[in-house]
């Protein structure tokens, strides 16, 4: 009978038991247990926008009483901009609504109570009447901030906004502009504000 | 025949047609913004400008004929004409012409009406620069009223002249003009004569940019949202060839369709504006009947015909089938007067069948291009007549007078009005009064039973004109208040008086017309087509 020789490489035994890996991360986990080490690099732009820090280091937030600051390009809930005097800036010209690949936007327009104050501007003689968002349709891909001539319609940062019923999911223009009054200053998760119509 | 090379294709063509004609019957386009086929040749956009070999200059493509040359000095020594649209040189030209009709052009095409079907833009697209070389400041000029329809936005308009030249020729009105030199140029109307023909409408159809509007359209849809069907006017006896644009079952505006044989390019206000009223009218949802004291109830339509059929059967037994009386209307299809004709003389077998119109108290109104207004309001009398073999109701009334008629089915259709003149009266003595009519009238409120129906943008059918061509209508939106149409109801009726009659659709009926009826033999339904039939 023949004799077989195995040699076993100790190397090999290490690696494929992982032995050093699993230690190596079981440190890492009671480092992130024991608060030891600098901050997470996920969390430290959220808490510079948010102006102040967070009471501990952890990667979680304590949402909703926390609320996480979205990066500046997030794109959320609409809103329709209004010029120095609170007059609706849109000229109801259904760029967006025909840039719209959900077909969320519907517009009904009219001649605007301040057509009299542009007799120059055939851009101001018209306005919407009636000017709605379905969101629950809406894929926020932000073509419609992108087609509209007159930065009229936005997408901002605000992302909670379920709502309770689906009549209260469509945004009529009054809702919109007072998202707008809600987010000009860009602060609206830095001041800890809230949507403040039925949902 | 000159045989010419147009943008490199070899045509013979008629001499003394302009290179314009030629181009558009041969598929090629020359871009234009003054020339209109039906108005005269003004030649003062200079957008169709196109070279012709041997001429010292770019020529206007709408104001050249094409010519004989002599045999000596044809090119290549068999063209007569050799023109090019697209060369560098008229290439050039057209860049520069887009260039300076955009010069003071407010460009607001978010905001204007006629973005989606403007000539500026698609030949900006097509032959402009894409972007402004001037840097001086536009000058704007305001927003006008021309009257009661009509809006000019000055600063958008090139000066074409086309309504000016519409108001002169088609109307002979002559309302417009230009007035001003050079850049202060302006379309205006002669003061204390604001522009209120009746055909004013359609200078806002052949301004080729947003300058002239319809107030009606105004802000109320952009165009490429619009759902366009084709059909008939309903307004008077002429039968003008209409698109019916629509928007979430909505009428939004109706513009002209092009039928040389009818009412060329052109409609009248009255056919334009008109379908207001009839869209907003009070409407019968469901089948009425009326109770002894009077009370109006809702029923469904398969209890009232089933009502129906029964009092009449019993009326037939107690007089005989020529106590039934049958009235058609001139402004219900031919297809809703033969389902009716069919019914009084095979089915219930009576010969009492009128036919039921308005009398004609308009005049006629002829403009100066010969394009006509009649006054008989009615859009299928010609062919109700045909059909019903009877002129007018006049018999009828006499007989219910007489008590000879003791019930009548009346099919309704007249817009805005219930009963004509002493129908109240005549009617009252009926002891069953059935009525197809879409509006909510006094008529059909005093009817013992009033079935619905269906007004005529919501069906489809034939009307034959004032000059007996028979041309289709389609249905343009759903309907507002009647779930079946005229049709549905008048075959529900058959079949419940006769169980072997087999419900069709309108096509089938209009066919079936066809082979009974000697007025419309030869036809077929799908003949028709885009410009209607004459009898063969």
């Amino acid at each position: 009978m023949a004799t077989k020789t195995i040699s076993v490489d100790i190397k090999t035994v290490k690696n494929d038991v992982y032995l050093v890996e699993i230690f190596k991360g079981l440190l890492l986990t009671l480092k992130h247990f024991l608060k030891i080490g600098a901050k997470s690099a996920y969390l430290a732009p959220t808490e510079r926008r948010a102006g102040k820090l967070s009471t501990n280091n952890r990667a979680t937030i304590q949402y909703p009483e926390e609320k996480w600051v979205p990066y500046p390009q997030y794109r959320g809930l609409h809103r329709l901009n209004k010029d120095e005097q609170d007059r609706t800036k849109c000229v109801a010209c259904e760029m967006c609504a025909t840039a719209c690949p959900a077909d969320c936007i519907f517009i009904e327009a009219e001649r605007s109570p301040w057509a009299d104050e542009f007799p120059n501007d055939p851009k101001r003689e018209k306005h919407p009447k009636i000017y709605e968002i379905d969101v629950l349709r809406c894929i926020f891909c932000g073509f419609c901030e992108e087609a509209c001539p007159c930065e009229a319609i936005e997408l901002t940062e605000i992302y909670d906004f379920a709502a309770y019923s689906r009549e209260n999911a469509v945004y009529d223009k009054e809702k919109l502009e007072r998202v707008y009054d809600l987010t000009k200053d860009g602060k609206f998760y830095q001041e800890g504000r809230k949507l403040d119509f039925e949902f | 025949m000159p045989k010419i090379k147009l943008n490199g294709r070899v045509l013979e063509v008629e001499a003394g047609k302009t290179i314009l004609q030629v181009a558009s019957e041969n598929g090629i386009e020359i871009p234009h913004y003054c020339y209109h086929p039906k108005l005269s040749v003004a030649g003062n956009c200079r957008m169709c400008l196109v070279e012709v070999q041997g001429m010292p200059k770019l020529a206007t493509a709408c104001s050249t004929p094409i010519m004989n040359s002599p045999p000596a000095r044809k090119i290549d020594g068999e063209f007569d004409m050799v023109i090019n649209s697209k060369s560098e040189e008229a290439a050039a030209a057209q860049k520069s012409v887009m260039e300076f009709l955009l010069l003071n052009h407010p460009t607001d095409c978010p905001v204007c009406d006629k973005a989606g079907e403007c000539r500026l833009q698609d030949y900006s697209y097509g032959y402009g620069r894409g972007y402004r070389r001037a840097v001086e400041e536009k000058t704007p000029k305001p927003k006008k009223d021309l009257g009661p329809n009509i809006a000019l936005y000055t600063q958008r308009c090139i000066l074409c002249s086309r309504c000016v030249r519409f108001c002169d020729e088609i109307v002979g009105s002559h309302e417009l003009a230009i007035a001003n030199r050079g850049c202060h140029d302006e379309i205006v109307t002669y003061p204390g004569k604001p522009l209120e023909n009746r055909l004013s409408g359609n200078v806002a159809d052949i301004c080729p940019v947003g300058a002239l509007v319809t107030k009606d359209f105004l802000f109320s849809a952009r165009v490429w949202n619009l759902k366009k069907t084709s059909s008939v006017c309903s307004g008077c006896s002429a039968g003008c060839n209409i698109q019916i644009e629509t928007m979430a079952e909505k009428i939004k505006r109706i513009q002209p369709k092009n039928n040389e044989n009818v009412n060329s390019y052109w409609i009248c206000d009255d056919g334009r504006f008109g379908y207001n009223e009839i869209q907003d009218a009070k409407r019968i949802k469901y089948p009425r009947k009326k109770d002894q004291s009077g009370n109006l109830s809702q029923t469904d339509l398969k209890t009232a015909i089933a009502e129906v059929v029964e009092k009449v059967n019993s009326l037939k037994k107690i007089y005989k089938p020529k106590a039934i009386g049958f009235l058609g209307s001139a402004h219900a299809s031919n297809e809703e007067n033969f389902l009716l004709n069919k019914l009084a003389r095979k089915i219930v077998g009576s010969s009492n069948v009128g036919l039921r119109a308005a009398e004609i108290t308009n005049d006629e109104v002829v403009f100066k291009s010969g394009f006509k207004i009649y006054g008989d309001k009615t859009p299928n009398r010609f062919g109700a007549k045909v059909i019903l073999g009877s002129e007018n109701a006049q018999e009828i009334y006499e007989k219910i007078k007489n008590g000879e008629i003791k019930a009548l089915f009346l099919l309704g259709g007249i817009p805005e009005t219930g009963f004509l003149p002493h129908e109240e009266e005549i009617f009252s003595k009926l002891e069953l009064l059935v009525v197809v009519d879409y509006l909510d009238s006094d008529l059909t409120q005093s009817a013992d039973f009033s079935l619905g129906g269906k007004n005529y943008f919501e069906k489809q059918g034939t009307f034959t004109n004032v000059q007996e061509r028979v041309q289709k209508f389609n249905q343009a939106v759903s309907s507002q208040g009647s779930f079946v149409s005229d049709v549905e109801i008048l075959q529900e009726l058959m079949v419940a008086f006769d169980k072997s009659w087999k419900e069709i659709a309108v096509s089938e009926i209009f066919n079936q017309l066809a082979k009974e009826n000697e007025f419309f033999r030869g036809m077929t339904f799908y003949k028709l087509g885009q410009e209607g039939m004459l009898k063969q």
